[in-house]
Formats: C-alpha cells, sequence, structure tokens
C-alpha cells in the first residue's frame, strides 16, 4: 500500500501529452464496457440476422441478389446503432462521468473527436459482422439451390459501407448536441417519424434533400453517385451542424 | 503548490465566488470548510477546469490546470463519487483511468488493492454503496500517481473504519511531500486531518491559517492565592483580563504580555500563583460556526487572521 499511493517529489508538471490514438482506445473501451451497450450491440447483432432471413423467406417478392442480401444486413444492423452511439456520446453527461474525463483531459473538443472516431469503428466492426452475416445468408440460400446474383456491385458495397458509417454518425452527432441520453433517442425517433410525412407527394421534393431516410437509401442502393448533392446536403444538416453546435456546447458547458 | 488568486463566478444574482483567494503548500493537508452553497465545488471545480470562473485564475505546480499536458499525472481529482458509470464494474473504470493517463495495466489492481476494492473489483458500479463509490474515486484519482490530491467530500458514505483509513491515506500522502485539498462536512474529520484550514462562506474567505494559529485561543489562565492581589497586580500594569469560569482570570495576551513576564510579576509582588497556563484551545466546531454564523453579506466583520479585504 505505501507504494501505490507515494507522493511524488515537487515540480513535475511536465508529462508528454495524451496522445490522440490514447484517447482513441479509452473511448472505445468506455464504449464496450458498459453493460447497456453490450445488450444493444447484442440485440443489433440479433437484428441483423433477423433482417436477413427477410430474403431468405420470401424469394418471390425480394431481389434474390448479393447486393440485396448485404442491403437487408446494413438495414437491419443500423435500426439501434445509431442507438449505442448517441448512449457512448451522452453518458459522460447522463452518467456524469464528464466530470472526470475532462479533469484528465481539458482539451474537450480531442475527446469529442476521439468519441466519434471510436463510434466510427463500431460502425466499420457492425459492418465487418453484417457483412460476413449477409455472405452466410447467400450460402444458406445457395444450399436451398436458389439462384442467387452473386456478381460484385462495388458501387453497392462502397454505399453499403458508407450508409452504415454515416447512419452511426447521425447518432454520435445527436448525442454530442443533446448531451442527455432519453432526449436523443426520443429525438432521433420522432425524427424519423417525421420524416415519413416527406413522402406524401407535396413534401417529396423538399424530402429528397432533408430525408435521410430517402437520401441514405441511395446511398446503401449503390445510387449515390447520381443524388451526391442531396445526400451532402442532408448530411449537412443532420450530421455536420448538430456536430458543430455539439462541439461549441460541450467546450462552453460547466461540467457539474 | 496550489494557488488560488481571486477566483470570481456569479450565476446571475448569486456569487458563487468573490474574489477566492488561498494557496496550498507542499506537504499539508488544507482542509476547505464551509456551509452548504458557500462555494467550496464552485471553488473546486474551477480548479480543475471545469467551470470558468469570470475573473482570477487558479494554477497547480505553476499552471492552469487546463493547461497542463496530462493534468491527471499531476492532481487526482475526487469531486463527486456519484459521478461514476453505473454500468461499468469498478476495474473497467479503473481500467478506463489507466488508459486515459498512460499507466501500465498493473497499476489498475494496486490501486484497488490500496483503497481496499480488490473484491468488489468485478461488480457494477450500481451496486456499489456511497463508501465504496468513494474508494473507487479514489482509486481513480490516485491511479496516475499524482502529487496533488483535490477532493469534495472524500469521507462523506464511508465508515467509521472508512474515515480512520483514508485519513492514514491522506497523511501519508501528505507526509510524502504531496499536497491535499479536501472540502469536508465533518469538522471533527477536518481537525483529525487537516493542518491547514480555508474556511470559505458566501463565496469569501473568511478564514486561512495553520490550523493551530486558527484554534488557538489567545489568552493566559492565571490563579493565585490571593485572588484580589493578583487583580490588582495586573491593573497595575495595565495587562487586560477577565474573569474566567471557576474564579480564575482570563489573561488576554493580545498585547504582548507573556506567561513569565506574569510570573515575574507575581514573583516580586510576592504573591504565589496557583496556576498559569494557556487557555483551553477553542474546538473547531466553535470557530467554524463564528465564522460562518453571519448572515451572507455581513461575514465580513468577524476578526480573523488573513481576512481578505
Amino acid at each position: 500500500m505505501t507504494t501505490t499511493i507515494r507522493a511524488r517529489p515537487a515540480g513535475a508538471a511536465h508529462f508528454p501529452p495524451i496522445p490522440f490514438a490514447r484517447l482513441l482506445r479509452a473511448e472505445w473501451q468506455k464504449t464496450i464496457a458498459t453493460r447497456a451497450i453490450r445488450w444493444l450491440l447484442a440485440a443489433t447483432a440479433v437484428i441483423t440476422v433477423g433482417a436477413l432471413a427477410v430474403p431468405l423467406l420470401f424469394p418471390h417478392d425480394i431481389t434474390q441478389s448479393r447486393a440485396s442480401y448485404l442491403a437487408w444486413a446494413g438495414l437491419g444492423l443500423t435500426r439501434l446503432l445509431p442507438v449505442v452511439l448517441m448512449l457512448a456520446m451522452t453518458a459522460e453527461w447522463s452518467q456524469r462521468t464528464a466530470m472526470t474525463t475532462f479533469t484528465q483531459e481539458p482539451r474537450r473538443g480531442r475527446v469529442l473527436a476521439a468519441k466519434i472516431l471510436a463510434g466510427q469503428a463500431i460502425c466499420l466492426a457492425g459492418a465487418g459482422f453484417a457483412f460476413l452475416a449477409a455472405q452466410a445468408a447467400v450460402l444458406a440460400a445457395h444450399a436451398a439451390d436458389r439462384h442467387i446474383t452473386t456478381g460484385w456491385d462495388w458501387p453497392q458495397l462502397a454505399g453499403f459501407i458508407a450508409f452504415i458509417l454515416l447512419t452511426g454518425a447521425i447518432g454520435s452527432a445527436f448525442g454530442a448536441l443533446l448531451h442527455n441520453t432519453t432526449v436523443a433517442i426520443v429525438t432521433y425517433f420522432a425524427l424519423a417519424g417525421a420524416f415519413s410525412l416527406l413522402m406524401i407527394p407535396a413534401l417529396q421534393a423538399a424530402g429528397r434533400w432533408i430525408n435521410t431516410g430517402q437520401t441514405y437509401g441511395w446511398v446503401l442502393n449503390g445510387q449515390w453517385a447520381s443524388h451526391s448533392a442531396q445526400i451532402a446536403t442532408s448530411s449537412l444538416l443532420w450530421i455536420a451542424l448538430p456536430l458543430t453546435l455539439g462541439l461549441i456546447r460541450t467546450l462552453r458547458r460547466d461540467v457539474h | 503548490m496550489i494557488s488560488v488568486t481571486s477566483l470570481t463566478k456569479r450565476y446571475g444574482p448569486i456569487v458563487a465566488m468573490d474574489e477566492v483567494t488561498f494557496t496550498c503548500q507542499q506537504g499539508t493537508v488544507t482542509g476547505f470548510l464551509g456551509p452548504n452553497g458557500a462555494g467550496k465545488t464552485t471553488t473546486l471545480r474551477a480548479l480543475t477546469g471545469l467551470t470558468r470562473p469570470d475573473a482570477g485564475q487558479a494554477t497547480i505546480a505553476g499552471h492552469r490546470f487546463a493547461d497542463l499536458p496530462n493534468p491527471a499525472r499531476v492532481a487526482g481529482a475526487l469531486l463527486d463519487a456519484s459521478a461514476l458509470h453505473t454500468g461499468r464494474t469498478g476495474r473497467a473504470t479503473l481500467r478506463i483511468a489507466a488508459t486515459m493517463t498512460g499507466m501500465p495495466s498493473r497499476r489498475v489492481d494496486q490501486v484497488l488493492a490500496a483503497v481496499g476494492l480488490a473484491g468488489a473489483a468485478g461488480r457494477r458500479v450500481g451496486t456499489y454503496s456511497l463508501g465504496m463509490r468513494q474508494r473507487l474515486g479514489l482509486a481513480q484519482a490516485l491511479i496516475a500517481e499524482p502529487n496533488v490530491l483535490i477532493l469534495d467530500e472524500p469521507a462523506t458514505g464511508l465508515d467509521p473504519e472508512g474515515i480512520a483509513w483514508i485519513r492514514g491515506l491522506l497523511r501519508d500522502f501528505a507526509g510524502r511531500g504531496g499536497t491535499v485539498l479536501l472540502s469536508s462536512h465533518l469538522l471533527a474529520e477536518v481537525q483529525a486531518t487537516a493542518d491547514h484550514l480555508v474556511v470559505i462562506n458566501a463565496g469569501r474567505i473568511v478564514a486561512a491559517g495553520a490550523l493551530t494559529d486558527l484554534l488557538a485561543a489567545p489568552g493566559l489562565i492565571a490563579r493565585a492565592g490571593d485572588q484580589a492581589g493578583l487583580r490588582r497586580l495586573l491593573a497595575q500594569h495595565a495587562v487586560p483580563f477577565t474573569a474566567a469560569p471557576g474564579g480564575a482570570l482570563h489573561v488576554d495576551t493580545s498585547t504582548g504580555v507573556s506567561a513569565a513576564q506574569i510570573s515575574a510579576l507575581a514573583a516580586t509582588a510576592g504573591l504565589p500563583l496557583l496556576e498559569l497556563r494557556p487557555a483551553d484551545h477553542a474546538g473547531l466546531e466553535d470557530l467554524f460556526f463564528t465564522l460562518t454564523s453571519h448572515a451572507a453579506g455581513t461575514g465580513g466583520d468577524t476578526p480573523t487572521p488573513e481576512e481578505p479585504r
């Protein structure tokens, strides 16, 4: 005990700054070492596999292609993934751990950047899982003697990954701005509900620019090249804007 | 080691800190006392960069906290034991702290053992008692081997054995050259642990200094066989005194008169003294209430050793 609580001699105030890679590792640990997030990730895996049952069980309604299986896996994965990232982003405030985090790294912008990147790393890991699950489903369909178009559709594969990263980023951005877990999750799903109003004919024109349900659908289906302006606009509105405001709020806020 | 200069912060009409100024020396434990809402917590949060003061500054080892490249290695902070993630285990909490501060993972087990949580490390913090959270928070503050500790109410929720343990830990830490600043409501605990005191009331520092100086009641208790003779003698030599309980005299030494001089005066006058000793020390509780019992805004009229103007 005496060795572990030793105080160092005075004057030693200069330790090397915390490298960004270490902040990133700490944020990754924070995300996966939390019970609620582990449950959500387990549920996400179940929903992803469940989503793949749709093209498997309804071959006459769903296009039987590798690309289609991938899209279903991506949709399944992203039902709860943004919630995981909102939780990771808001826990510092809802669980009040910001008090510890910002006394370990007072440069709050770096912590926020590490959180966003750790969230994107979770998305990439999720994309890897969903990709493998889709391949397994394709193999299962093959085994059932079903004809599947297996040619690689590169724009769609890139779109599949981008779709997951972008959808996760919305979760991170909402969490960064709203700081409160419940408020962030409710706002996210309320907005998704409001977006469905943009499907009615009179509002469709606007929806094409602000409804991520629609614009990210183009991303997922590999049609991003022809809709890049709409995709960029909706991303600015729902990712870049809340992240910027959230950064300002995080830098200024008193921690208590 | 810790230097706080003219920190001022207003929340609307409420002045949380009004020109708060004090220092904490290396190798000492400084107790930070004040009633609820006096500004203790605001001061500690301004010191650790969590709250931005309107004016003034605070430094640790000569640097603003937010300018320290890896501040947890210089100053460990436990500001609120309930500000721990309830969904993580004790060990995961400390592993994250070790990663952040760049400490090896074996350090996690060292501090777990040092705070007596090795057996509960695998349990979620949500199942911990307040005393266990205080221990975990302290482990977190200690993990990067700082030589400054900033603790807000660290003994709250600890049982008597835990309080004795934390007192030993803090005394040991200061004895090895560390600097400790701790706020507390437990006056007896502060009296037993701290060697310096800073008392805050309504956002203003009302007393600061060594515990022994602040608690010393200036004066002597004197008693003679001929009590009337002693009264005449002291009056002749213009030594102020008052009646003390039990028939003795309480001699005011603020004029500079010493026990040796009183003794010499009595001997010269042929007046045998039965008792001559320093007056009893005032308790910290008396001092605390004397300093803080005034309504907000009128707390400045109590004579104190280092009252800021």
